[in-house]
């Protein structure tokens, strides 16, 4: 166990390496001048040779990822010296923000775990017992019904139903409160109902992908030859079912789930930007328009980041659950 | 070089309402007259901005009726502050929330019929020049002091006007470093951090300071009221830093500024009522939130609800979509402002390219300036414009040239006979815009106009970070493209001599039209050495009526602005100045 | 605008399984004419799909997409109303000064079926038809870009092993760990400012174009993952063995024996794929910078009626139900698809 979380990390990090220098090769590559858009309107050639030169856009992109890259471990002190030093592990100065790339980051995480976990529990739960109850009932109207209104739902989009959502909840009915974001540490109860309506869209659509999925993974699983060797055996249909098939159903949930996890974490930017939440997903769309370029490669750092590591997460959980895959 | 722009463009940027990003901004909407449709009839009431004496600078500020002192007031809005530094404040909104942290040497009271007066703010009175506004003299008020206690000094505002040449210093006001060290600025003087120090302002003592300008310039006190000139401590200068977490000098500080979400004030204990004619400073703390959507501000400001009814917005004017509703709703009257704000919206045609007048007449007499504004808001987003000056401007005389009011939809059938006569059938006309959603409909209703009036269309779409830059470019290849233009103060100084002065056309500068007509050029220095206001004013208005006969743009709309503040606030006004709601009077009732 | 990511991994060994059982039908030597033995898998799938009610009325529902879009112009004449013209500005009494429709429900009458747009007042329900257009030319022109790529590296990865796989398996690896959302956004400029020639008009093809070029980059892994896998185990079977003992080259090989047994997986793929790129496409058009104005566009309209929840929200329902149906249709006939190809699956 402990080689492979070290092979995988390892293999993780140039992953991470070549994905940063990827954003960078990338985000230079994007027509627009972060220096010239510093510079402001009435911007001089003079005065952009010395912004260009503050902002460390003047030296060679290959120096400028090294900065970048070595910042993480020793910090970094910009040329000029009109920004504060960037104390490691420094992920850069957003111009923009005029703040630590790092502290924006940390600042707007909450907000994307709170939308993110708070789903999470709703789909997780609603999603497998739905589907579950599906393939138990595999056939009958249960499962007909189930199966449905999971397709419908899994067809809808955020974009759709989040708007959906709002004018059917909050415009036309005032049931509930428009989403913001209060953290849970000031105000619980502003928390919940703040982000109760995202909670619900959210947890609409990802419950219908998870009942679907766990139908079929139960229904493929009680097909296979142990388990009609279970039951003819005479074990009873239930303990067949929890013991033996939501035993090999188990392992896609919980790859899927912590696949999605990653991507979650990371920000969902249609998402945030529905609902006018200030995650990472409305941070990096944000920082993308303002040609926020430390900014933007941070949090997309981030975000490949939870991808990675979730994807470690799952292999090693994926061999505890099944003791026939050995981790190398 | 340069006028307030308006904040549209910079903010209008990708999806509507989607993201946090959007739509119009200075797009003032309000409705002129009630009715549901057609021109404004509400005749546009001149500005009328008067200039006080000593006696007038003296604090405290008029107090408003049944205010009264403490609670928190609540601010919310779409984006945050981009700058606090006061070297780096152009912009109206920044301005607004400026005026609550730092002072400047003048400023602009309210007085109680709703016009504005400039007056002295740090200094005793509007300021003294002896030679026709070449020197300018202030002298500072006893008792003024930063947030530590320690005295506001004419050391302090020497220093406060050097680091404005910095070169961190991007995107403030470049009147007084123009006036004081030529065009190129920053290569006579780079800023105080090297030692050096700016000759042309000098502080005799620590009461006095004397500017020193290569030109005389009459309404140097005007400039001086600019939020972009007020004043910061070399002791707590931290350059780039600063323009997060200003050090105050008027009536409150910052508690906690975190980026993008929220700002809080509280009193700053240091600041004398006694001292100030302009603030009245009743509540004890601010709590401001960005990230507000127009849409959700005009929602929660119509329901009313909780610690919503003791905010209002700087910005954030109705949404669109609610003007409507707003305007049928008699209970939102109390609670609505609305008015004329300073910018005019221009579809500016490159001189450069359009050489034919006849060619420039017909495409003013064939734009769609109707379905333009309905797009954008209708009445409420502003009356026609059919000239070049603001009616907000000093000296504004009305006049329409092209029949714009009588046809405000566009008349293709004049437009035709023009380009039949000027043989240009068919000429094609490049119009670049900033390629938001709804500049995209905008452009849509201007290509069937001007396709139906005998042009060849073709639209290029600009990426709306770069879209100044790229139509400030002189050899640009566009024929047409929208620009938005506010006086920076209300006299048609600033109103026209960026935007149409021949010698001022520069790569990035703001005479987009290209426009270099020695007569208009001549007429601009006349107009700046008169001495009289109102004379002046008669200057700017006769000039305005040569570039409507030379049809050098086409002016589209005066903007409007509308908006909503809650129940529980009183003292909250409009503020002609920068088109948004003024801090300065509002009290928790 | 999720890109099919690892959520279709869990199909691969069902279909390794299917595929390696018909491929046992077709014969090394006549794999063009594999129907010599009983039915062919294709008339064996065709049989099956039929059984399946809601395939084959889901089928028919995205035919009908199909035939709508193709003659949109038709119907746009026999319905009086097209695309590009703004009624509601033209014509006094539609809409109201600030541009919103002044009929209730969105403006909807007999003559405008599903009322009108605000702002520029142009019809719906023809901006609607004319929108699936977009979203299926679109889709289909990913969806086949997709096919190209992730066929000839997933082949190229199975067939040839060693370095070529290891190769192209951390491509993947390295692409799949991108927050595929952000590199969308931030590709599109890239890729537009690539195509555009300087300060020529921007042509309507071109955000199409860019649409396109930026989805095919970051939605061909899936495919290829799994062609990988199948063509792994096909290259350990008989018929390609016998192959190579008798001399045939790598290119007939991959050609003459590995395609035609990998025709099922990639047709079960890119029919489950092609609704995600609908969507993907809509995703980007929502947060603006998708396909531009005038052509018609779902993702667009539907970002543009989100401003109007309180006031007009018929607007919103058309677009966003023909989207939900669009997309429910296509998720139906691709599982009718992947069950027809696969007994073994579950309904």
């Amino acid at each position: 166990m402990l080689r492979f979380l070290v092979r995988r990390s390892l293999g993780a990090l140039v992953i991470l390496l070549i994905i940063s220098m990827v954003t960078f090769a990338l985000f230079f590559a994007i027509p627009a001048d972060p220096a010239r858009l510093y510079c402001g309107k009435v911007c001089s050639p003079e005065n952009l040779v010395l912004i260009k030169h503050s902002m460390g856009l003047d030296q060679s992109v290959p120096m400028q990822y090294w900065n970048w890259l070595s910042g993480i471990f020793v910090g970094h002190t910009y040329p000029g010296g009109d920004v504060p030093h960037c104390d490691a592990p420094c992920f850069g100065w957003s111009f923009v923000k005029k703040d630590m790339v790092l502290d924006t980051l940390m600042d707007r995480f909450p907000t994307t775990l709170s939308l993110t976990v708070g789903s999470a529990v709703v789909f997780l739960i609603f999603g497998i017992g739905t589907g579950m109850l599906a393939a138990h009932k595999q056939g009958k109207a249960a499962d007909k019904i189930a199966s449905a209104a999971s397709l419908v739902a899994t067809s809808m989009q955020i974009y759709v139903a989040g708007p959906l959502a709002l004018w059917a909840l909050v415009y036309s009915t005032d049931l509930l409160d428009l989403p913001t974001y209060v953290p849970i540490t000031e105000d619980p109860i502003g928390w919940f109902t703040g982000l109760l309506v995202p909670w619900i869209v959210l947890s609409l659509i990802w419950t219908a992908n998870y009942t679907r999925m766990t139908r079929s993974s139960m229904v493929e699983q009680l097909t296979e030859d142990y388990v009609r060797t279970a039951r003819a055996k005479g074990m009873s249909g239930t303990s067949v079912f929890m013991r033996y098939a939501w035993r090999g159903a188990m392992g896609t949930i919980v790859t899927v789930f912590g696949i999605d996890l990653g991507v979650l974490l990371g920000g969902a930017i249609i998402t945030e930007s529905t609902f006018g939440l200030h995650g990472l997903g409305e941070l990096a769309i944000r920082s993308f328009i303002d040609s926020d370029l430390s900014m933007l490669v941070g949090v997309t750092m981030v975000a490949a980041t939870f991808i990675v590591i979730f994807n470690i997460v799952v292999d090693a959980v994926y061999a505890l659950i099944d003791p026939r895959i050995r981790l190398a | 070089m340069n006028a307030r722009k308006s904040r549209r463009l910079a903010a209008a940027i990708m999806v509507a309402g989607a993201l946090t990003v959007t739509t119009a901004c200075s797009s003032g909407h309000s409705n002129g007259d009630g009715a549901a449709s057609g021109a404004s009839k509400e005749p546009v009431k001149a500005a009328s901005i008067s200039v006080g004496t000593a006696e007038d600078s003296k604090g405290p500020a008029a107090a408003e009726p049944n205010a009264k002192k403490g609670g928190t007031v609540n601010m919310i809005d779409r984006d945050d502050f981009s700058h606090l530094d006061p070297a780096q404040i152009y912009l109206n909104y920044n301005s607004e929330v400026s005026l609550l942290l730092t002072r400047q040497l003048t400023g602009y009271k309210y007085l109680p019929d709703g016009t504005q007066k400039l007056v002295g703010d740090l200094a005793t009175d509007t300021g003294t020049t002896t030679d026709g506004g070449k020197t300018w003299k202030f002298t500072l008020k006893d008792g003024v002091k930063w947030q530590d206690g320690t005295p506001i000094t004419s050391a302090d505002v020497k220093y406060s006007i050097e680091r404005t040449f910095a070169s961190f210093v991007k995107s403030g006001p470049t009147y007084v470093q123009t006036w004081l060290a030529g065009d190129k600025y920053r290569e006579a003087y780079a800023g105080p951090y090297d030692g050096k120090s700016l000759d042309a302002v000098q502080a005799p003592d620590a009461k006095t300071v004397v500017f020193t300008f290569k030109d005389a310039h009459p309404d140097a006190n005007f400039t001086l009221a600019m939020t972009g000139y007020g004043v910061v401590p070399k002791a707590q200068d931290t350059k780039d830093a600063y323009d997060k977490k200003p050090f105050s000098s008027g009536p409150y500080q910052i508690v906690e500024h975190v980026t993008d979400k929220s700002l809080d004030l509280v009193r700053n204990p240091n600041w004398d009522p006694a001292t100030d004619p302009i603030r009245n400073a009743y509540p004890d703390k601010w709590h401001m939130e960005f990230g507000v959507q127009a849409q959700q501000s005009t929602e929660r400001f119509m329901a009313d609800n909780g610690a919503d009814k003791l905010a209002f917005s700087f910005h954030n004017q109705v949404h669109p979509s609610f003007i409507d509703q707003v305007k049928a709703d008699e209970k939102l009257k109390p609670r609505t402002l609305e008015g004329l704000s300073p910018y005019v919206d221009y579809y500016f045609i490159n001189n450069t390219r359009i050489k034919d007048q006849k060619v420039r007449e017909a495409l003013i007499r064939a734009f769609p300036h109707q379905q333009t504004r309905q797009l954008q808001g209708g009445t409420s987003y502003g009356d026609y414009a059919t000239t070049y000056m603001s009616p907000t401007v000093l000296g504004y005389e009305k006049s329409d040239v092209y029949d714009t009011l009588k046809k405000p939809q566009g008349d293709p059938e004049a437009a035709k006979k023009l380009l039949t006569e000027a043989n240009a059938m068919g000429q094609t006309i490049v119009y670049a815009y900033n390629n938001t959603p709804l500049q995209q409909k905008v452009t849509e209703a201007i290509r069937v106009a001007l396709e139906a009036a005998g042009f060849k269309f073709v639209p290029k779409p600009l990426d709306a970070k770069t879209y100044y830059d790229a139509i400030g470019l002189v050899n640009n290849e566009y024929d047409l493209y929208w620009g938005g233009w506010g006086a920076d103060w209300p006299t048609g100084y600033t109103s026209l001599q960026p935007v149409w002065d021949g010698r001022a056309i520069a790569d990035g500068a703001s005479n987009y039209a290209h426009l270099n007509d020695p007569e208009v050029n001549s007429a601009i220095d006349a107009a700046v050495k008169i001495a009289d206001p109102v004379e002046q004013g008669k200057a700017w208005a006769a000039l305005d009526k040569k570039l409507q006969q030379k049809a050098v743009s086409i002016p589209d709309v005066y903007q409007r602005s509308l908006s909503l503040y809650g129940s529980g606030l009183g003292g909250v006004k409009y503020d002609t100045l920068f088109g948004l709601q003024s801090p300065l009077n509002i009290y928790v009732k | 605008m999720t890109t099919p990511t690892g959520a279709t991994t869990d199909d691969d060994s069902v279909l390794v399984g299917s595929t390696s059982d018909l491929a046992a039908n077709s014969s090394a030597d006549a794999p063009s004419d594999p129907g010599f033995r009983g039915l062919s898998p294709g008339k064996l799938m065709w049989r099956r799909f039929l059984r399946d009610r809601t395939g084959v009325v889901s089928g028919v529902i995205v035919l009908a997409f199909v035939v709508i879009a193709l003659l949109a112009p038709v119907i746009s004449m026999v319905y009086g109303k097209d695309p590009v013209t703004h009624y509601g500005q033209n014509a006094d009494g539609l809409l109201t000064d600030s541009g919103l429709p002044m009929g209730p429900n969105g403006g909807m009458s007999g003559d405008f079926w599903f009322g009108l747009e605000p702002g520029l007042g142009r019809d719906l329900f023809i901006l609607l038809i004319y929108g699936i257009r977009t979203s299926l030319l679109i889709a289909f022109a990913v969806s086949l870009l997709t096919t190209v790529i992730g066929v000839a590296l997933g082949i190229a990865a199975g067939y040839l092993g060693g370095k070529t796989d290891y190769l192209i398996g951390r491509i993947i690896d390295i692409l799949m760990s991108f927050p595929s959302q952000i590199f969308l956004i931030a590709t599109m400029p890239v890729v537009t400012g690539l195509l555009v020639a300087n300060n020529e008009a921007q042509p309507t093809w071109l955000s199409f174009t860019a649409v396109t070029i930026v989805l095919s980059l970051l939605g061909w892994m899936s495919l290829a993952r799994i062609l990988r896998a199948t063509t792994l185990s096909l290259r350990e079977r008989e018929f390609v063995e016998a192959a190579k003992v008798t001399g045939a080259s790598p290119a007939r090989i991959i050609f003459k024996e590995l395609l035609p047994n990998l025709w099922t997986p990639i047709l079960v793929q890119s029919t489950l794929a092609l609704p995600a790129f609908v969507t993907a496409e809509a995703g980007l058009s929502y947060l603006g910078v998708g396909v531009t104005e005038p052509t018609p566009d779902w993702g667009r309209m539907i970002a543009d009626a989100a401003q109007y929840l309180r006031t007009d929200i018929t607007f919103l329902i058309f677009p966003g139900l023909a989207m939900v149906l669009f997309v429910l249709a296509f998720n139906l006939l691709g599982d009718s698809v992947r069950d027809a190809f696969d007994p073994k699956a579950n309904r």
